[in-house]
């Protein structure tokens, strides 16, 4: 058995021609069309070029060329044609419509490393060969990449030997799996990204890491791998962005998935959005909103952006004085799904009044036979409607909250702030230079 | 109305900015050299010639900033992800040692402006090595504009020692706008093509589209970008003309010869007053500091952006190697340079100026390409005739271009 080689890069194989059964050259294989539906994608046509300055091209199917290995200790391998070559037609354009072409999708743009968690960009592509077939394995985004393109790997490679035999250079290749590859070209009519359907690997990347990608990316890109994703994933990178950002991205999508957007997220930031957002569209957004939903952001809307108002979330627990702790226990349970936090839970009558509060500790500890009332601490900290988030933040650190409910002169209970809007807040005030150094 | 032209005020004042910095520290400490040359030994009679380079370079930075608007990258990346890695390699290596040529430049001109003001180059360069080394990667973006927008105001340095000066304003206004071309004195053309090799400077494309990008300013807001480039031009292009104004008639008046930029600001002291010469040498250290702030900076990115590899202040040494490495050795190999006694300075701006020259119509070339590019720029391609008036410009600017390396030889 020869040593046969299993592996070919993106550019060797591009830097060979294809060759008719006499084995005079047709064209320059210019470019690699791979089906990307598949886990690893296999290549299914050959692009050829001819000319250098006006360049036309040629797609030839895989299945029409043979591939031979003249030398196998080079690994050297030569393409033939296995039909008559002028029947090929040369054009102006090449277009791979549902498919992908590497060198147009690919190479020299940039990915999303769903592994690693950040934007790199593709030096060359990994192909496997298997059964006469070529797959693509990994997007190389290395060094050596990058010099086998501007064909110095061999004079480098020799260099770094000589002064070095055991460098790192000459065994570390910076290969990502193309399991872990998003592409990011554009679909032209739908301005979408094609995620890879048998992978899904970017919903597995945590919003915050998603939301460091999505600063990584251009305009564009950023747009279409937003508008890829599904309601619950758009909210979740949503909240991790500023508002600028937040508002550029919602601005690209339609008036019914901004809806869906601000039906799924939690009133406070909701309500941030809609704040940066012009007051035609806002007024058209609270329209087509479930009503109960559109009237409880109107009211949140009237608030000054950092008074407590404007800081709270409508969405907290309330129970009534005359109810079980085990009744207590239960209701909450029903409850999680639509609430800021689930550690606080307050007391109201039927007004609304705020009576007391208890912690899902307490509850939890206490006998579920007793009446709520009973346990429940009475006049809790709150805060008031037109309060600043100065004074907020300073009660938050005199009781050690995480939540504070916020009420108007009546004492009635109109939405809790949670720690997490606070201290985003803070930190906002604390850091006034951007954490984020951009490029120049 | 008025409302609204406050709306637009305001959001010119937002998108204000990288044309007016990039044009401002285009009169880098090479750009005063020339222009005080241009003035010592030709008089009034090359300052007409501030008006065609205003439009050549605002056709030139006008694409460079649709294309930042437009397509939402920088131009290295457009040229990597258009043309593929070779040709964006080679041009990065060239663009690399243009650039370093140009950030000696600058090191020499604090050099030079600090020992007017009595600071020995061996305090004064490492000292300011180490000011900007810090300032850009302890500095954010936003406090860095600052800082240039601040630093643009002091170029009045030279519209002030130009009106100190008292030059014929008749004069002036006269042959600003009448050619008096020269071509039989050699020397005449070679100080033309010059002046027009200082003003386009390849990082000057880098830099502006990248910083658009990074404002992240929007297509609605492109024509406020638009203004910002061309003001910032004809700004720019004000300053350059005092300081012929004020070379002219001083030195030229009493056929004083200089060799640089300091040169001249010595040579006014006997002439119009010590106050005159500290203006002009301030002017001096401040247009070098500033670039030699942001080539290094616009050379790194526009590198670690081409080639792909991680980039920003905001990184660790570990995340980004290539970045800092890069950007340190830009400014010590430069300093260093710099403080070597009897080192062949003007051999070395000969040698950038002709690596200048080559690379620019290559690039010129490949940021007309890209612009006329409906895939990329779909509705915001050149017009026919702004294609006209673009691909004269480059005609010209090559053989410019060429003419300089012809007489260089």
């Amino acid at each position: 058995m020869l040593a046969q080689k299993i592996f070919t890069f993106f550019t060797e194989v591009t830097n060979r021609y294809l060759l008719d059964k006499s084995g005079n050259p047709i064209g320059r294989i210019f470019d690699l069309i791979v089906r990307p539906t598949e886990p690893y994608p296999r290549v299914i046509s050959l692009v050829l070029s001819r000319g250098i300055f006006r360049k036309t091209y040629a797609v030839v199917p895989w299945e029409e060329i043979k591939t031979v290995v003249k030398d196998p200790d080079a690994g050297q391998e030569e393409y033939y044609f296995l039909l008559d070559s002028s029947a090929l037609v040369f054009k102006d354009f090449y277009y791979a419509e549902n498919e992908m072409a590497l060198r147009k999708d690919i190479l020299d743009k940039q990915i999303v490393d769903t592994f690693n968690r950040k934007v790199v960009r593709v030096n060359d592509v990994h192909l496997l060969k298997a059964e006469n077939n070529l797959h693509i394995a990994h997007v190389d985004t290395g060094m050596r990449g990058l010099i086998r393109r501007i064909n110095a790997e061999q004079a480098v490679d020799s260099l770094v030997k000589l002064f070095n035999p055991n460098s790192k250079y000459l065994t570390k290749d910076n290969f990502i799996s193309w399991k872990y590859a998003q592409p990011l070209a554009i679909h032209p009519v739908k301005g979408t990204i094609s995620l890879n359907v048998s992978q899904q690997q970017l919903s597995t990347i945590p919003p915050a890491d998603l939301g460091d990608i999505m600063l990584d990316l251009d305009v564009y890109e950023r747009g279409a791998l937003f508008k890829s994703l599904d309601t619950f994933l758009r909210v979740k990178v949503l909240s991790e962005l500023d508002l600028e950002m937040q508002k550029s991205l919602v601005e690209e999508l339609d008036t019914k998935s901004t809806v869906d957007i601000l039906n799924n997220m939690p009133s406070d930031r909701a309500v941030d959005l809609l704040g940066v957002l012009p007051d035609k569209e806002v007024d058209e957004l609270l329209f087509l909103m479930e009503s109960e939903r559109s009237k409880k952001l109107s009211v949140l809307l009237g608030h000054e952006v950092n008074s407590a108002g404007g800081l709270m979330a409508a969405e907290f627990i309330a129970l009534p004085e005359n109810i079980t702790v085990a009744d207590a226990i239960t209701r909450i349970r029903e409850m999680t799904g639509r609430v800021e936090t689930i550690y606080y839970a307050y007391i109201i009558d039927e007004q609304s009044h705020l009576l007391g509060m208890t912690t899902f500790r307490h509850l939890l500890l206490a006998d579920p036979q007793k009446q709520i009332s009973e346990i429940m601490v009475k006049r809790p900290a709150s805060v008031h409607l037109t309060d600043t988030a100065r004074k907020v933040s300073y009660l938050f650190d005199r009781y050690n909250l995480l939540a504070i409910p916020v009420v108007t002169h009546d004492n009635v209970i109109q939405g809790i702030i949670t720690v997490d809007d606070i201290l985003s807040h803070i930190i906002q005030l604390a850091w006034k230079k951007r954490t984020r150094k951009p490029k120049l | 109305m008025k409302k609204r032209r406050w709306a637009g005020i305001m959001l010119f004042l937002a998108v204000m900015g990288p044309g007016i910095i990039t044009a401002i520290v285009d009169i880098d400490a090479g750009g005063v050299a020339t222009y005080s040359l241009a003035g010592a030994h030709f008089g009034y009679t090359l300052i007409w010639s501030l008006i065609p380079i205003t439009i050549a370079l605002i056709v030139v930075q006008e694409m460079c900033a649709r294309m930042g608007v437009i397509t939402g990258k920088g131009l290295a990346d457009l040229i990597r992800e258009n043309y593929g890695v070779k040709i964006t390699f080679f041009i990065l290596l060239a663009i690399f040692f243009v650039n370093l040529a140009n950030i000696i430049s600058n090191f020499a001109g604090i050099a030079a402006s600090s020992e007017i003001f009595g600071v020995k180059k061996y305090l004064g360069v490492p000292l300011a090595a180490m000011i900007i080394w810090l300032a850009v990667v302890k500095g954010t973006y936003k406090s860095a504009e600052r800082i240039f927008l601040v630093v643009c105001v002091l170029y009045f340095a030279y519209i002030i020692s130009g009106v100190l000066v008292k030059p014929d304003w008749a004069q002036v206004s006269k042959e600003i706008f009448i050619p008096s071309f020269n071509f039989r004195s050699s020397a005449y053309t070679v100080m033309l093509v010059g002046l027009v090799g200082t003003t386009i400077a390849p990082w000057m494309q880098f830099y502006l589209q990248s910083s658009i990008v990074e404002k992240g300013i929007s297509i609605e807001n492109y024509k406020h970008s638009k203004l910002d480039v061309i003001s910032g031009t004809i700004v720019a292009k004000v300053f350059a003309l005092f300081i012929m104004v004020a070379c002219a008639s001083t030195l030229f008046k009493n056929g004083i010869r200089i060799d640089t930029a300091a040169d001249a600001a010595m040579a006014l002291e006997p002439l119009v007053g010590k106050f005159c010469c500290y203006l002009f040498a301030f002017g001096l250290l401040n247009a070098s500091l500033a670039a030699a702030s942001i080539i290094p900076l616009s050379t790194t990115y526009s590198i670690c952006e081409g080639m792909g590899w991680e980039s920003g202040v905001n990184k660790r040494f570990n995340e980004a190697p290539q970045f800092y490495i890069i950007f340190t050795g830009l400014i010590v190999v430069s300093a260093l340079v710099v403080l070597i006694p009897k080192f062949p300075l003007i051999l070395g701006m000969y040698i950038s100026q002709v690596i200048n020259g080559i690379l620019l119509p290559f690039l010129l070339i490949f940021i007309l390409l890209l612009v006329n590019k409906r895939e990329l720029m779909g509705g915001y391609i050149n017009s026919k005739a702004f294609n006209f008036i673009a691909w004269a410009t480059v005609v010209v600017m090559i053989v410019l271009s060429a003419g300089m390396l012809f007489t260089i030889f």
